[in-house]
């Protein structure tokens, strides 16, 4: 038997067909299958989606915050007295007040609120009093703000340059040497 | 939310129908193929489409990734085999002559019938016989429409190597049916 006539009697004994009704059972059974799922495709979209999610929030996040402007710190009244408790800045120091404009709440600046100490701020209470009760000449404050202001330039002193300094000499000990042997340190 | 829900919804159904469609035009050739692999295993009709219609249906379920003519005949070619040796190792049914089907013709006489599930019986024990890798290159070279590249793309193997294992498998397939 050589190649040719093995290879024929291989092809027939393989030429069955299946039976008619095969294809037909194959339909069936396949249009009985649970319908497709895409969960890997809806999986694959849905992280995409939280992925992105969570790189914008990453970058919120990272995203420099504006500095808080800190409340101002609300005042205890240190003696009694009309005085309310209130902000104070530069701006209402600098203007002698009525004792009864004074007393009511201010309207706040359009200039930022300065944290101030309580200490200080009661300070002020007791000036902007006197300055009411005119205790105080106010043509006298202009004249100590600038004394202040003096007082001021005269502490800061301006480094000195090395090359002004003098070289500290470190000069040796010498011990005057005795007349006597032996005599005392 | 809703309008994207609806559109992936709408997504999933299309595709599901547009691979659906492709696989019934594809149904035809890939059932006698899966068939044909099976029966050159267990050479009995019914199990051989049992076994074929489970790896159809395998083969649909994996479509998506299997669209591409090639690479779903040579995967269905492994799938079918593989369903087939198992099928035939867990039944363990022996090929008597009943049991081999046989293309007769009207002008054959019973004794010609006879004679010829005979020669068939006795080349599938000799197929049989032979080991794994020359036996599928000789089931698949046996089916109709299988020239040796095709046999090659269905195995994923170099046309040389399945000219080798063929000229091997008939050679032994010769010694034993002398």
């Amino acid at each position: 038997m050589n190649d040719e006539q093995l290879k024929k009697e291989i092809e027939q004994a393989l030429s069955v067909a299946p039976s008619p009704q095969f294809i037909a059972r194959v339909r069936r059974h396949i249009a009985d299958e649970p319908r497709r799922k895409w969960t890997h495709v809806t999986w694959r979209i849905g992280t995409a989606a939280l992925l992105a999610s969570a790189i914008l929030l990453g970058i919120v996040a990272i995203q420099p915050r504006e500095a808080r402007i800190p409340r101002p710190v609300a005042i205890e009244k240190a003696a009694p007295g009309p005085a309310p408790v209130q902000v104070v800045t530069r701006a209402t120091l600098q203007k002698p007040v009525a004792a009864k404009k004074a007393k009511d709440a201010r309207p706040r600046h359009a200039e930022p609120e300065v944290l101030v100490d309580p200490r200080e701020v009661v300070a002020f209470q007791s000036l902007i009093v006197d300055l009411e009760e005119r205790r105080i000449d106010p043509s006298q404050l202009s004249e100590l703000f600038e004394e202040v202001e003096k007082a001021r330039t005269l502490v800061e002193v301006a480094p000195m340059p090395l090359a002004g300094l003098e070289p500290i000499v470190i000069r040796p000990l010498t011990f005057a040497v005795p007349d006597k042997e032996g005599g005392s340190l | 939310m809703n309008e994207y829900s609806e559109w992936l919804t709408g997504t999933e159904v299309r595709m599901a129908r547009d691979l659906d469609t492709e696989f019934e035009a594809r149904l035809t050739e890939l059932s006698r193929l899966a068939f044909r692999v099976a029966f050159g295993v267990l050479r009995h009709r019914e199990d051989a489409e049992d076994v074929a219609q489970e790896a159809l249906t395998k083969a649909y379920r994996n479509f998506e990734r299997l669209r591409e003519r090639e690479r779903c005949r040579a995967w269905l070619v492994r799938i079918a085999w593989r369903a087939a040796i198992d099928h035939q190792r867990s039944h363990k049914r022996r090929t008597s002559l009943e049991s081999v089907p046989l293309e007769t013709e009207t002008s054959m006489t019973a004794a010609d019938v006879l004679v010829s599930r005979e020669r068939s019986l006795r080349l599938w024990r000799a197929i049989d016989a032979l080991p794994e890798k020359l036996r599928i290159v000789t089931v698949l070279a046996g089916i109709e429409e299988h020239d040796v590249r095709e046999v090659a793309l269905l195995l994923d193997l170099p046309e040389g190597t399945v000219k080798s294992r063929l000229f091997l498998a008939r050679q032994r397939l010769r010694e034993l049916l002398q």
